[in-house]
């Protein structure tokens, strides 16, 4: 894969952020590829996509008799704690997948997705005797007369990254661009339902139920043991995990926080509390907060959710706008319970992002997350 | 897509005096001829009236006679007590006594009671019915003078000028058209309350993005179970237990407020303090007035410092009181009469704006230096200190607040308030520390 020589100010040095330096190819570059390096070219694009607490658990088989990529999960990179039911590994695998079409779609090829029935009850947290690989869908590739998609949405994609900063209340979301979410997630699946939230007091709500759920779990002494395995030193080279830096913290104050969460170091119920107290506050400072629900809470509704979450971050990305991901009030019952009857919906919320433009401009500057090399998450025929 | 968008810059331009809370006014003379107030035969009241459905959903409100509160007849009841006829009791605007004017108040009270009940009208075209739409209570009140009047009476001319030059109808003059704006309603509501007790103004501003908590009672005042969550009525889903609305702070505030003066106009900015709304705050517009004056007491350290520029920008003075553990600290920045005076008490501006970039870093110890540098390094005495410095146990992931301090907090504040506003210099230091565990002040 090339590299570009050149790297963003974004994308630190070395090895755990490689993945980041993929070039954007122009098309006719990309039509001399094989068919085998198309899809690997894709593959790469899947690897760029958030998930969450950066656990990178997709794995992709491609099948270049089949022009296909088989995406599956990796049951040892679901979360026990903060994951039990694989909610959010599905939900990254469908962001993933969602890159390997827009890529695809961007440089003239149309993908189809088939959901493999049945894998709902083995997402789980591995145990020691499971089968660690889940096959859960196949993408194909055919032809299209043309490319049905911008070559931007690629470059978003290398662009795109979580920004957990305090956003500027005084940018506002063009109304244009909230239609385009909203046909983007019904284009996505007919199922999944869009709440663009801007007034003051639903996203103070949406601020308090976050901020609850996150106290929730980091006084849940598994939980916060679990967090702890994830959030990794500032100065990691660490493929996986989330750095302190990406929630603004400094080198000193990410590693209190990792020993402190792991039990292995002082932590003040007041610095947890005040950790939760800033999903709050980024919550309220937003342009918009979308939520994305479903009527069902299956394998297929939560792909679509993360597909749509996926091309509505891009969209979003080329529209100058950051993301953030909070995963805490989609998974912890009550303030989930709590977020339906303010939306005064019946579904069930899969995703809740924020969206915005950090106040701070340094803010928008802070480092991708990193990932591993593409080969760590290939799988070879057969396996 | 559902699309929840009341923007912020939308509101801008509203009145925000109507606030969801707000109790109603109808001078009862227009409603009783307009028919928008009658009684029934058993004393029922029934207000029909359009101004109820915005807020009530209906325009039609029965009253049986276990909610309705007549307190017209008590209150110059009150005042009779209260106002002197003797030689020293203040001249009104119009050179007559309060007592001459209220003389002339009661005998217009008891020809219309009477006129009332000639032709068998149950009560006088007299005083502000009060609809509380929140708890489905009708007050009759006093007209908007002597209602404020008897709030204001017990305080007789305690608060005076710096030369005791005014009169007591010039020192009320001053309090009633002072608008103070306080940004943060939670030990902002305990100072809020200490400047409405000692001067009664006519109009206040107030902000507060935040909503009422069970664990905000031991300080929050008039906070109640009436606010602990709003009626299950505002719920989705009325068997979702989880679904929980809450009451905004500020409105819940105001609320209770007008309650004891229903005349007070509140400008509830239940968004907090915004980059968005910072100047229509400060500067007021659409009828809305400037400030004159600003409390701050908010959480959030940006902001602290960001409404500080805004005001000492527009020469407009800041108080705050902080309440650290059993002490109440008070800080004047007195920008109207010194443009270049810092924003903090413990460090000069550049090492102030230092200091809060690096406590937004997740450190601790830093945030504690923010602190310092704005109030003062001695802030964490007593066992506020224990708890900054995590000795002992912690029972909260919050600052640590005492009850009575905020108390004390809300007293200091109001008092410093009407002095200000009466032309009392601040402090030397713009600081002064009570420490009620110590029973000692310092500069």
């Amino acid at each position: 894969m090339e590299v570009t020589t050149s790297p963003a100010n974004d994308v630190p040095p070395g090895s755990a952020f490689d993945a980041w330096r993929v070039r954007v190819l122009e098309r006719a570059e990309f039509d001399r590829l094989g068919i085998g390096e198309q899809l690997e070219y894709f593959a790469a694009f899947a690897l760029l996509a958030p998930t969450t607490h950066n656990t990178v658990p997709q794995r992709m088989r491609i099948d270049r008799d089949q022009r296909s990529i088989e995406f599956a999960l990796d049951r040892r990179a679901i979360l026990p704690q903060s994951d039990a039911n694989g909610r959010q590994a599905t939900i990254s695998l469908g962001a993933a997948i969602a890159n390997t079409v827009l890529a695809a779609e961007a440089y003239g090829l149309a993908a189809a997705m088939v959901a493999h029935p049945d894998v709902e009850p083995l997402i789980r947290p591995a145990d020691v005797d499971d089968v660690p690989i889940v096959s859960v869908a196949t993408v194909s590739f055919d032809a299209l007369a043309s490319p049905v998609r911008d070559l931007s949405w690629v470059s978003a994609m290398v662009r795109r990254k979580m920004v957990r900063a305090e956003f500027d209340e005084r940018v506002k979301l063009d109304p244009s661009v909230a239609s385009e979410l909203a046909s983007i997630t019904q284009s996505v699946h007919a199922g999944l339902a869009l709440h663009l939230i801007s007034d003051a007091p639903t996203l103070l709500a949406l601020g308090k139920f976050q901020e609850l759920a996150d106290s929730t779990v980091i006084n849940r002494t598994a939980f916060a043991r679990e967090l702890a395995e994830w959030l990794v030193d500032n100065d990691s080279d660490q493929p996986l995990g989330m750095r302190g830096r990406e929630f603004g913290l400094s080198d000193d104050a990410a590693r209190r926080f990792r020993h402190g969460l792991a039990g292995i170091g002082p932590l003040l119920p007041d610095e947890t509390a005040a950790f939760a107290k800033a999903g709050n506050i980024g919550m309220r400072s937003s342009s918009a907060v979308a939520v994305v629900a479903a009527a069902r809470d299956d394998v297929e509704h939560r792909l679509a959710a993360g597909q749509a979450f996926e091309a509505m971050a891009l969209r979003l990305t080329l529209a100058g706008f950051n993301v953030a991901m909070h995963a805490g009030i989609t998974e912890v019952e009550a303030p989930n319970l709590a977020l339906r009857g303010r939306l005064r919906t019946f579904s069930r919320p899969l995703v809740v992002f924020r969206v915005g433009k950090p106040l701070n401009i340094a803010d928008s500057e802070r480092p991708h997350s990193s990932r591993p090399r593409l080969a760590d998450v290939l799988r070879e025929s057969g396996t | 897509m559902t699309t929840m968008a009341t923007p912020n810059a939308a509101s801008l331009g509203t009145d925000r005096r109507a606030h969801s809370l707000r109790p109603l006014k109808l001078d009862a003379a227009e409603a009783h001829a307009k028919g928008w107030v009658r009684y029934e035969d058993d004393a029922t009241a029934v207000v029909e009236w359009d101004g109820l459905t915005p807020v009530a959903g209906n325009s039609t409100a029965r009253f049986p006679t276990s909610r309705q509160y007549p307190a017209a007849r008590a209150t110059l009841d009150d005042l009779n007590k209260a106002l002197s006829s003797l030689a020293n009791s203040p001249r009104a605007g119009d050179g007559k006594t309060l007592r001459e004017l209220y003389e002339t108040e009661v005998d217009h009270y008891e020809r219309l009671v009477s006129d009332a009940q000639t032709n068998g009208r149950l009560e006088p075209d007299y005083g502000t019915y009060v609809i509380d739409h929140a708890r489905g209570d009708l007050y009759l009140v006093a007209p908007e003078r002597w209602h404020r009047l008897a709030l204001v009476t017990s305080n007789s001319k305690l608060l005076t000028d710096p030369a005791g030059r005014l009169t007591w109808a010039e020192i009320r003059q001053k309090l009633e058209g002072a608008v103070v704006g306080f940004v943060g309603m939670s030990v902002g509501g305990n100072l809020l309350e200490g400047w409405l007790r000692e001067a009664r103004p006519r109009r206040v501003k107030i902000a507060d993005p935040d909503w009422v908590e069970l664990t905000n009672f031991n300080r929050g005042e008039r906070m109640s179970l009436r606010h602990a969550v709003a009626p299950r009525s505002a719920r989705f889903d009325p068997t979702n237990p989880y679904d929980v609305p809450r009451v905004s702070k500020a409105e819940y505030i105001a609320y209770e407020q007008q309650l004891v003066d229903p005349y007070l106009d509140v400008d509830v900015y239940k968004e907090g303090i915004n980059r968005e709304n910072l100047d229509r705050f400060f500067d007021g517009g659409d009828g809305e007035p400037a400030i004159d004056l600003l409390v701050e007491e908010m959480d959030n350290l940006d902001l602290k410092i960001l409404v500080r520029h805004a005001a000492r920008a527009r020469g407009i003075d800041v108080v705050m009181l902080s309440d650290f553990g059993h002490q109440a600290h008070l800080w004047w920045n007195p920008f109207h009469e010194r443009a270049d005076a810092p924003i903090g008490y413990g460090a000069d501006d550049a090492t102030l704006m230092a200091a809060l970039a690096a406590a937004k870093t997740g450190d601790r110890t830093k945030v504690f230096e923010f602190v310092a540098a704005l109030c003062g390094a001695d802030f964490a005495g007593d066992q506020f200190g224990a708890w900054m410095r995590g000795e002992g146990e912690q029972p909260t992931g919050s600052l640590p607040q005492s009850g009575a301090t905020a108390m004390a907090s809300g007293a200091i504040g109001g008092k410093e308030i009407a002095l200000r506003i009466l032309g009392h210099r601040v402090p030397d230091t713009g600081r002064v520390v009570y420490d009620l565990l110590n029973r000692t002040a310092r500069g």
